[in-house]
């Protein structure tokens, strides 16, 4: 490709991404606190209507929001494209994923209509403004690189899923068109989590990993057919219910394609050439290891679990544990990784380009590994991993929930008070670069 | 014209860009900077043309790129050297 001169729409203003980072991180603590006032009962099964509240504060407030947000920065940086009309779509979007997501997780608890109507009206509303957005911004660009085309499976994915999600809502206010199956929710859990959230990661992944850690690039044939083979095998677990029972089989091989770009992963990371610690690789390894070792565990063959341990305690929450491994050790661990390393990144690149109308303001540039310090990063890991193992610890002891809550509390606080100070430095320096522009000119 | 060359392809973000705008700071007038990237570094294109500066990126291939960054007012004493760069790359497009 020959770009002479070509133009580009511009990043995002900071303010954008941000705002769905903040968010994001409010709802970990805010479910913190309702966990610590619901008590033990929650943790029964995974079909309680608290649970169904945490597991929505989880995948639709934090996960939901971070990709929201990153996404908006991450089109620009990887593809040269952004969204048309980007402050009203992420203003807009922004403030009806809120209060969808609300209104969502009180309809659990509050089986009021209400609640229910809100968050089936507002929730659509965000996911169709923000993803048509995208796609419209996505299916314009000539670039067709891997990032792309994934980043695109993406999005369809998400779509299928809201789709299935609030016809979902619907069906508790009366108007069934899916039917009673719970195969529905499955679909829909399966949709969101590996469709839209895991399938962007690894798309966005094959582009940041070699990008932030100057590792060589994800093998071409995996980069080139691992989404769509992804896609392809969520596309059949949808339609096969209907037709073959296939679904424990499409399961595995949807396991086993995500343990190889796990696998992948690992020898992309070892394979860096600037072997200097950093404990954003140590969420995406922590990631990708708690990965292959579900998997392992879905695989072993069950005929040898005769263990009265086994039986009495996991047997029954087997899908909790592998709900809670996924979404926890997995996805929030990369996200909130992601999240440690975008927040400096994109704090400096918006700084840094100012400078480029003038170079004088360049002794106003923060040290960027100064704007999050390398101790609070390996404090906030250390944290993340006690917060997940006092999950898996609550799920199997439900007594253990206050600990959960509190840690929960904690390391997200934490998280919260680093992004604020980070946007705090940013303000600061910004104020300072401006002023001397002006007595430049 | 001279030409100034910086390699930036063993740097993690953001380092190429900090290291991309200290050069550009140091450019004397009537020289351009080569810039070898392992990417296309789209958000400094849409700077540069914001700022006074025009650039050209050519793809040497997936994980190779020469970006030839010169004053806007210099475009037309590029433009004269802009074949024999062109012998050397491999237009996609």
């Amino acid at each position: 490709m020959n770009l002479v001169g070509a133009s580009f729409d511009s990043l995002p203003p900071i303010d954008l991404p941000f705002r769905f980072f903040i968010s994001a991180i409010l709802f970990p603590i805010a479910i913190a606190v309702f966990i610590l006032l619901s008590g033990e009962e929650p943790w029964s099964s995974r079909w309680h209507p608290a649970m169904l509240t945490i597991t929505h504060g989880f995948t639709l407030g934090f996960i939901g929001c971070v990709m929201m947000g990153a996404l908006l920065q991450i089109l620009p940086v990887v593809g040269g494209i952004s969204f048309p009309k980007i402050r009203f779509v992420a203003s807009y979007s922004h403030i009806f994923h809120m209060i969808g997501t609300l209104s969502l997780m009180l309809a659990f608890i509050l089986p009021i209509t209400f609640f229910t109507l809100n968050a089936a009206i507002f929730l659509s509303l965000g996911f169709v403004l923000y993803s048509s957005t995208a796609l419209w911004a996505i299916f314009n660009t000539k670039s067709k690189s891997a990032t792309i085309s994934g980043i695109r499976l993406a999005l369809l994915m998400l779509i299928v899923t809201v789709i299935i999600g609030v016809l979902m809502q619907l069906r508790t206010l009366g108007i069934n068109i899916l039917g009673l199956e719970k195969i529905f929710t499955d679909i829909h859990a399966i949709g969101g989590l590996f469709g839209w959230v895991s399938l962007l990661i690894i798309a966005v992944s094959f582009q940041v990993i070699p990008m932030f850690y100057v590792a060589p690039n994800f093998p071409t044939w995996l980069s080139n057919y691992l989404p769509s083979s992804i896609a392809l095998v969520l596309l059949l677990l949808m339609i096969t219910p209907f037709i073959n029972n296939l679904t424990e089989e499409l399961v595995g091989l949807l396991l086993i394609l995500q343990c190889l770009y796990s696998v992948n992963l690992l020898i992309v990371l070892h394979r860096r050439k600037r072997k200097i610690p950093d404990t954003t690789i140590n969420y995406w390894r922590l990631a990708a290891f708690s990965f292959i070792l579900l998997s392992c565990l879905y695989f072993f063959p069950k005929q040898y679990l005769h263990h009265r341990i086994y039986q009495e305690l996991i047997a029954p929450k087997q899908e909790l544990l592998f709900a809670a491994v996924f979404i926890y050790f997995y996805l929030v661990s990369i996200l909130q990784g992601m999240l440690l390393k975008i927040l400096p990144f994109l704090t400096y690149t918006h700084l840094q380009q100012r400078c480029l109308m003038n170079f004088s303001a360049m002794q106003f540039l923060p040290n960027m590994h100064k704007i999050l310090t390398k101790k609070h990063g390996r404090f906030l890991f250390v944290f993340h991993c006690l917060t997940g193992i006092s999950l898996i610890s609550t799920i199997l002891h439900p007594k253990f929930y206050w600990l959960f809550a509190g840690l929960l509390f904690v390391e997200f606080s934490f998280l919260l008070a680093i992004s604020l100070k980070v946007i705090r430095r940013y303000q600061t320096c910004m104020a300072k670069i401006i002023k001397q522009s002006e007595t430049d000119n | 014209m001279k030409e100034v060359v910086i390699d930036v392809c063993t740097l993690p973000a953001p380092e190429p860009m900090q290291q991309i705008i200290k050069a550009l700071a140091q450019l004397p007038a009537e020289q351009y900077l080569k810039v070898i990237h392992r990417r296309q570094p789209f958000p400094l294109f849409e700077q540069l043309l914001k700022s006074g500066w025009d650039y050209q990126c050519n793809e040497l291939s997936n994980e190779l790129f020469h970006i030839y960054i010169f004053k806007k007012a210099n475009k037309a004493t590029f433009s004269a050297l802009n074949t024999q760069f062109s012998l050397n790359k491999k237009t996609i497009s």
